[in-house]
């Protein structure tokens, strides 16, 4: 297909892929933007918490240097200072661009965006919406993305997969290769830079405790293609979350902002066992503490509630001031439950949320591949060893600015000349002889089985407390599955709308990002953020306070780690 | 409504699913039926899932899997709706054990059948261009401070917002048909909700004109159905009522202003 030089590919339209498409718009390149299904169903409109901004309208003398200070805590020392600080510092200025795009967040009596206290930080500083933050954002990023679209800047392949990247001699990205997921047919095109904003891959944890749809399948294409991962092994677990039999929803940081108490059952009255070890902070504790007073008091304690569960009682929380923020939640509660989600307390146990590692990137965002850009989870950027409660979808939208803007000097720059066409041709061809290998397997087995029990293995080795005999056991576990899957047959073989072609292409990518997250966990021999391995409880600084780099040699992770965390001050 | 109340059923070990399928869009649907071993808490996602995993039908012929789009799996990101024994609704918060067997699955009929199950729901998004429903920014840069909004408004606009572009409504609708360029209510939700915003309604005009013409709010014809089945809640009847109004008076504006 014809592109002219100043192309730039965005893959992915969540938060992240959408600022990164229209920040570049706004900079005058083409901008050809991939999407699996409309933008207003990414993931991004899961986020139902808030959007941190240091707005400082509540007289608490908030600032975008306390903003920071805040985030750098949480993350437990393993974020990039002076990312974080830009972050923060570009936040206000987000907050009121949605709001210019037409984001209704909630209103003080003023008309002023009102802000709300969540955990881990230390003032008001929470901007939120009735109907849920993410929603609201997913919404108006897609209108805008429309208008763009309307108006020809953008051009957007929506129902498109991303296959991988066209990476030429030089070892630069030229390019990406994508499957309509309707007539199945495999392109290449062209560009001079490329933005994967295609989320995370807690979808490895499984149905059971996250969303499958997160697969990770964009970060495994580039994982295998050679761009580096950073902090595999840091993933943001949920401490309380009502389990379904196919999905889990969490009792969330604004939940717990808004009233929600978590206790277990003791003779006379509940135990509100955060409250009492956590006083300070009125029992508002961040993820990272909130999995270890789980642990503490389920496992070590052994007071959970069938051994597993404790409670979460909602009964606390304001209706009139609530009611219309939650009711999506209260009523999956109460139907998963069969009861009114109020009036008893609900079963909670911990979650996977988001995988807080990803492609590592610098500080403009740049992969380890010269020509591709990373944004959102798809990145390890922001979090470093803990997300703040409220940081979730800023983070996003600034690695997309970011992200976006670098691209799109890099097009405007004109570096590099034409994509040749051969390497563009072998590049798809190389997807489609992987087709067929697929379309030909044969054998009794079945990759979704293959996918559950790979779920399970991560749930239980690599869920929120680690033990480096399950964590080996687990990566031997991974080694079985991928060699069964070699048996495993194309359940369907019809070339219109398949998703099951897609569906074997990422299980088959799942295997080494799993053994990534495993051997990452098993050498990180500390306890940090929400990565908590019994065994080995304290932080220690003087040997881990550093970032954990995977490339991938042969079919095995190769471990490396860099200090240039602790160098950022 | 509680589990097992629309039926009165018991948690049942196996419950009879019977899918209307289509292998392209120029075949004819045809029906298989599944047995799937219903267990606690599952959705009709979850169903799904299983037949996925063992495409068998109850016959015990092998079959391919059913074609579905699913994302968020907690009513967020509107993938997932179909026509679940005969109304509109989201696959991942129908509970298998609320819904009365056998459990049919059907593709929303609005909207033109890719496979199964998925629909291309393109004419939802198209219609939101063609009205233009979206707040023209200048751009993504920095701007200072936004524009005080009442909280009354904000709230209701939040609420407006809250759609998932899953086609319910548009489903439910009398008026919605091959024939007519009306989409159904989702796009008033949209329009009244923008060209309310502050800076919305500078452009607001062009969105309202945009009412006016064929498709528009006035098409609708007040049956209502489409309330009933939104799975957000969003009180989409007197959205329209105070949209139509809005854009009477509009349309009054515009013939004496010329």
């Amino acid at each position: 297909m014809q592109t002219n030089s100043q192309t730039v590919i965005v893959v992915g339209a969540g938060v992240s892929g959408s600022s990164a498409a229209l920040t570049a718009a706004d900079m005058g390149v083409e901008v050809l933007l991939f999407s699996r299904a409309a933008p207003r169903r990414s993931l991004s409109c899961l986020d139902v918490g808030g959007f941190n901004a240091a707005l400082d309208t509540k007289g608490e003398d908030d600032s975008e240097n306390r903003h920071a200070e805040d985030t750098l805590s949480c993350g437990a020392s393993l974020s990039h200072r002076g990312m974080v600080e830009e972050m923060c510092g570009e936040a206000p200025s987000a907050a009121g661009l949605f709001d210019r795009m037409g984001a209704a967040f909630a209103r003080t009596p003023e008309g002023m965006a009102d802000l709300v206290k969540l955990a881990g930080s230390s003032c008001r500083r929470s901007l939120y919406s009735h109907s849920g933050v993410g929603g609201q954002l997913s919404l108006v990023l897609d209108l805008q993305l429309r208008r763009q679209i309307a108006l020809g800047k953008i051009r957007l392949f929506e129902g498109w997969e991303f296959m991988s990247l066209v990476i030429d001699d030089a070892g630069a990205c030229r390019g990406i290769v994508a499957s309509n997921r309707s007539n199945m047919e495999t392109k290449a095109f062209p560009a001079k830079a490329v933005v994967v904003a295609t989320g995370g891959f807690e979808g490895l944890w499984g149905s059971k405790c996250t969303r499958p749809s997160a697969d990770g399948s964009g970060v495994s294409a580039c994982y295998e293609q050679g761009a580096v991962l950073a902090n595999p092994e840091f993933v943001q677990f949920v401490p309380f979350a009502v389990a379904g039999f196919d999905a889990c929803h969490p009792v969330c940081a604004l939940m717990l902002a808004a009233g929600a108490q978590i206790q277990v059952p003791r003779e006379s009255s509940a135990w509100r066992f955060l409250t009492e070890w956590y006083p300070d902070s009125g029992g508002l504790v961040t993820d990272d503490l909130g999995i270890r007073a789980f642990y503490r008091m389920v496992v070590e304690g052994g007071h959970g509630i069938e051994g597993r569960y404790v409670n979460a009682d909602l009964s606390g929380i304001d209706d009139g001031l609530w009611g219309r923020s939650f009711g999506d939640r209260l009523d999956i509660f109460g139907r998963i439950t069969g009861e009114e989600p109020r009036g008893i307390p609900l079963r909670v146990s911990p979650a996977t949320s988001m995988t807080l590692g990803g492609l590592w990137v610098d500080p403009k965002h740049a992969t380890s591949i010269p020509g591709l850009y990373a944004a959102g989870s798809a990145s390890c950027s922001y979090h470093g060893a803990c997300a703040l409660p409220g940081n979730e979808l800023p983070a996003s939208w600034q690695g997309g600015r970011v992200a976006g803007r670098g691209a799109a000097f890099a097009a405007l720059g004109g570096e590099g000349g034409e994509v040749s066409s051969s390497l563009l041709d072998s590049a798809k061809v190389r997807e489609e002889d992987l087709n067929v290998k697929f379309a030909r397997q044969q054998g009794d087995e079945s990759a979704h089985a293959i996918m559950r029990e790979l779920s399970e293995i991560m749930s239980s080795a690599a869920f929120f407390a680690k033990e480096n005999k399950g964590l080996s056991s687990a990566l031997a576990g991974i080694d079985d599955l991928e060699k069964r899957f070699e048996s495993a047959p194309l359940s369907d073989r019809r070339e219109w709308a398949n998703p099951e072609l897609f569906s074997m292409r990422a299980i088959s990518r799942s295997f080494g990002l799993a053994r990534a997250v495993l051997a990452a966990s098993a050498a990180r021999d500390e306890s940090r953020g929400v990565f908590f391995k019994p065994a080995f409880p304290e932080r220690d600084d003087r040997k881990w306070q550093v970032v954990t780099k995977v490339k991938l040699s042969g079919s095995a992770p190769d471990l490396e780690y860099s200090g240039d965390v602790a160098d950022a001050d | 409504m509680r589990r097992g109340e629309e039926s009165g059923v018991q948690p049942m070990d196996s419950v009879l699913i019977k899918i209307k399928r289509q292998d392209d869009p120029g075949d004819l649907p045809y029906w298989e039926q599944f047995e799937v071993s219903a267990e606690s808490g599952m959705t009709v996602i979850g169903a799904l899932m299983a037949i996925r995993e063992r495409p068998i039908t109850a016959d015990g012929n092998p079959t391919t899997p059913v074609v579905w789009e699913s994302s968020c799996r907690c009513g967020g990101c509107g993938s997932c709706a179909m026509v679940i024994n005969g109304r509109a609704r989201l696959a991942c918060r129908s509970f298998i054990d609320e819904l009365s067997e056998p459990v049919t699955l059907e593709p929303l009929s609005k909207f033109p059948v890719t496979r199964d199950l998925l629909v291309d729901r393109s004419r939802m998004s198209d219609a939101l261009t063609r009205a233009g429903a979206w707040v023209e920014i200048d751009g993504v840069h920095d701007h200072g401070a936004p524009p005080r909004v009442s909280p009354e408004s904000a709230q209701r606009s939040s609420l407006l917002l809250s759609c998932i572009l899953c086609g319910a409504c548009s489903e439910a609708c009398p008026q919605v048909n091959e024939r007519s360029p009306f989409v159904g209510a989702f796009l008033f939700a949209h329009v009244e909700a923008l060209s309310t915003h502050p800076i919305g309604a500078f452009g607001g005009g062009a969105m309202l004109d945009s009412m006016l013409s064929r498709g528009g709010v006035a098409d609708c014809a007040g049956a209502q159905a489409c309330n009933a089945v939104c799975p957000k809640g969003i009180p989409l009847s007197e959205t329209i009522a105070r949209l139509e109004l809005k854009t009477t008076l509009h349309g009054i504006k515009r013939f004496f202003q010329g």
